[in-house]
């Protein structure tokens, strides 16, 4: 990954392209490279749909390399729905591809005059831009199917659909998985609307002809990789839970604990969630011959995705993700798993973030819009963003937006994006996460990642109430870290359990570039990672206010436990004290 | 909830087909107990589960709803319901396990240990829920000693999921010579009864 092109489609000739070495940026992947350049060439005042905004496009630093579950690609720009910096990640085969290709990054920048849909190519011989308007407003699986009899099917694509080309605040971008299905999406924080800004429908990608990425020393990679391997293998989440039933397995477990959101965070308890679970959707795929363990991209080995079939063995969609189960699930008040998987595959298809774009069916629920449970409605309501219609646009906005136009109080948002799956009253750990993420309300900015190795900020005890704060904190640096890496972030449980995981992880990286990172060199990149995002926030002018849950956390009691968030404003202030 | 369940239809359920029924598992049954026993001896000394089984995978377990840390210190009663996962992914996953890490962060809902009751112990009746992969690895083990529930429940159960759980009681249908719809109109009928299932 020795090189960054840049992609400039102000040009009145045309987009013009630079590649140029990557420099001192070289220790940079992922997160911390996207947020780097985001922070460092991106106006924080600029308007998001502006030529000033940039898309930076980066795989992770162990990406395109043997390394098991480096496929995860980081997608970093000023966010058209939190109006802060954002890095959205995503599987799937592209961040991979772009390493082998040998790009560190690539940037779209500045914004064409005219209405033409550009492609942009890339494979071992270089980049080639066209203008293709055929693809004007087609959603992603058509377009993939068009690019691939274009190109061929060897390719993986980077694509928007019909959301991003209308700027929809809500859009995603998504990547092909192994089987070349536009499933796996960059979906939070309106990326696509930023990349349909620049009129760029899809960025197809082709290695053949390249290797894998070479490591400094063989040796000590493959053997740090097989260790990472068995560590995984061996623990009970990524060995066992999330293969078998994927990451809807938590289902059952957030309804148990009374922190399941249900009629849009009214209760914590859904009545049908045995309906919707992981364990359900597996046995229904085992069932019908589909598959309910597949990975997104080579070189998994959790394999938490699945292939969701009809009854007659057709595809539906990937298998859907929990936060997506309940988004069009228990917060909407649906209880069908086949209607919640078509929903899936519109949200998909037409490149939305299935957390924003559920949630907001859920706002156009509790305006009474559709009733609660609706189940053609809320597949209506999802059609018409694909048409573009007024209403469609709407939905498409995201949940803030929606809830904003019909007036409902209620909105569960922080900085504008969605709240997933956990209610926060619950797990409150969850909501000092939610309320302070650079990123807006995300459930894996603060993931399970290793704290008790990392000592991030100092050692914590776990059972002082003042602790999670500090949890929290520590949580955010080292997944802002390993979000770096292109690790899939589910690597955290074995990192969290396994001290001899998290050494291979070392390991592998050293042995990769050629360098002794120590732990702590890992939680200083995860800090200067949090503090660039966090300045570049409030020099667009965030303040304290935006590092807040929705007033109705602290107010409104949720049932079965009737708890409410407590955490206070002073204790929120002082996550990023470090 | 108490419930009487002394009395109703009796399945015996072939061994072949207990695997199964993990939506019954899921969706929970009855069992009676001692009331007054630490959850730990109701799974180890009752229910024969090997005590190193529950410690390398009974990773989140769940009084009434609230995440208990230590299964010695919480005592079954009449109508609790007990459910059983093993370890979680996600953030929300390690903070509801058993004694994690992160257990701080769902104080306000974790169970508080109780004193063992002082008072004669006599019989409860009590719910388990087993969730994910503690369901077919526990689920036939609970079976061996006789679970119940609800006919309106198993109606329930056995129009939403798969056919196979369906020709598990089908086949329990069969032994006792009936079909599976003369099973159905039975369950319709004794709806508000309990019924008893067990491994054949």
């Amino acid at each position: 990954m020795e090189k960054i092109l840049r992609i400039n489609m102000s040009s009145e000739s045309g987009p013009t392209l630079q590649e140029a070495p990557v420099g001192a940026l070289a220790a940079l992947g992922g997160r911390g490279l996207t947020s780097t350049i985001v922070a460092r060439e991106v106006p924080p005042e600029c308007h998001p749909l502006s030529a000033e905004n940039k898309i930076v496009i980066a795989p992770g630093l162990l990406s395109g390399t043997v390394a098991a579950m480096s496929g995860r690609l980081s997608i970093g720009c000023k966010s058209p729905l939190t109006g802060g910096i954002k890095e959205s990640n995503a599987g799937g085969q592209p961040a991979q591809v772009l390493a082998r290709l040998g790009y560190a990054a690539i940037i779209l920048e500045g914004k064409p005059k005219g209405d033409d849909l550009y492609t942009i190519f890339i494979n071992k011989d270089g980049v080639k831009i066209a203008i293709d308007n055929s693809l004007k407003m087609l959603g992603n699986y058509a377009t993939v199917d068009k690019l691939r009899k274009e190109f061929g099917d060897n390719i993986t694509c980077i694509s928007i659909g019909q959301a991003g080309e209308m700027k929809l605040a809500a859009s995603s971008i998504a990547c092909t998985d192994m089987e070349g299905r536009p499933a796996r999406h960059a979906g939070r924080g309106g990326v696509g609307a930023v990349m349909g800004s620049k009129r760029v429908k899809a960025i197809i990608l082709d290695d053949s002809g390249m290797k894998n990425r070479e490591p400094k020393d063989p040796e000590k990679f493959r053997a740090a990789n097989k260790v990472f391997v068995e560590s995984l293998k061996k623990h009970a989440v990524t060995g066992e839970a999330l293969p078998a039933y994927g990451t809807n397995v938590l289902t059952n477990i957030l309804n148990e604990a009374g922190g399941y959101p249900t009629y849009n965070f009214k209760e914590g308890r859904f009545a049908g969630a045995s309906k919707i679970s992981g364990e359900t959707m597996a046995a229904l795929e085992s069932e019908r011959k589909g598959n309910p363990t597949h990975g997104c991209h080579r070189g998994c080995v959790i394999r938490c995705s699945g292939i969701y079939t009809d009854k007659d063995g057709h595809y539906v969609s990937k298998q859907p993700e929990y936060e997506t189960v309940w988004a069009h699930g228990a917060h909407c008040g649906i209880d069908d798993i086949d209607a919640i998987a078509k929903m899936d595959f519109i949200d998909d298809d037409t490149g939305l973030d299935t957390i924003d774009t559920g949630v907001a069916i859920g706002m156009a629920m509790e305006a009474g819009v559709i009733k609660f449970g609706d189940v053609d409605g809320a597949i209506e309501l999802l059609k018409e963003v694909g048409k573009g219609t007024p209403l469609g646009r709407i939905i498409g906005s995201g949940a803030a937006i929606t809830g904003k136009v019909f007036g409902v109080e209620r909105v569960p948002v922080v900085k504008g994006q969605a709240i997933p799956a956990y209610d926060p009253r619950a797990v409150k750990g969850l909501g000092v996460t939610y309320a302070t993420s650079t990123m807006g309300a995300d459930h894996t900015a603060g993931y399970a990642t290793a704290t008790n190795i990392l000592k991030s900020g100092g050692f914590v005890d776990p059972l002082k109430a003042e602790g999670q704060v500090e949890l929290s904190r520590n949580l955010q640096i080292a997944t802002a870290a390993i979000d770096s890496t292109g690790m899939c972030v589910f690597v955290a449980f074995a990192l969290l359990d396994m001290p001899e995981a998290f050494g291979a992880l070392l390991n592998m990286l050293n042995a990769l570039y050629g360098t002794n990172l120590t732990a702590d060199d890992v939680t200083d990149l995860g800090k200067n990672i949090l503090r660039l995002e966090h300045d570049f926030n409030i020099r667009a002018g965030f303040t304290k206010v935006q590092d807040r849950l929705p007033l109705f956390f602290t107010k409104q009691d949720v049932p079965p436990h009737n708890v409410h968030f407590d955490v206070t404003d002073d204790e929120l202030d002082t996550v990023y004290n470090f | 909830m108490s419930v009487d369940i002394g009395h109703g239809l009796t399945f015996h359920i072939r061994a072949e087909d207990a695997q199964f029924l993990t939506g019954l598992y899921i969706h929970g049954f009855m069992v009676t107990c001692d009331s007054g026993t630490s959850v730990e001896n109701f799974l180890i000394t009752d229910r024969g589960i090997e005590r190193q089984y529950l410690e390398r995978k009974v990773s989140t377990v769940f009084v009434d709803g609230s995440p208990v840390d230590d299964m010695g210190s919480v005592f079954m009663h009449e109508g609790m319901t007990l459910a059983l996962s093993s370890a979680m992914p996600g953030l929300a996953g390690a903070t509801l396990r058993r004694g994690g890490y992160l257990s701080s962060m769902r104080k306000s809902i974790t169970c508080n240990p109780a004193a063992p009751a002082a008072t004669i112990r006599k019989k409860c009746s009590v719910t388990v829920k087993l969730f994910n992969i503690l369901a077919e690895e526990l689920g036939p083990a609970f079976l061996v000693r006789g679970i119940c529930l609800k006919a309106s429940d198993l109606l329930d159960l056995l129009t939403m999921n798969t056919s196979r759980f369906k020709m598990a009681f089908f086949h329990a249908a069969q032994d006792m010579r009936m079909d599976g719809r003369v099973l159905l109109d039975l369950l319709r009928d004794q709806a508000a009864n309990i019924v008893h299932i067990s491994l054949k």
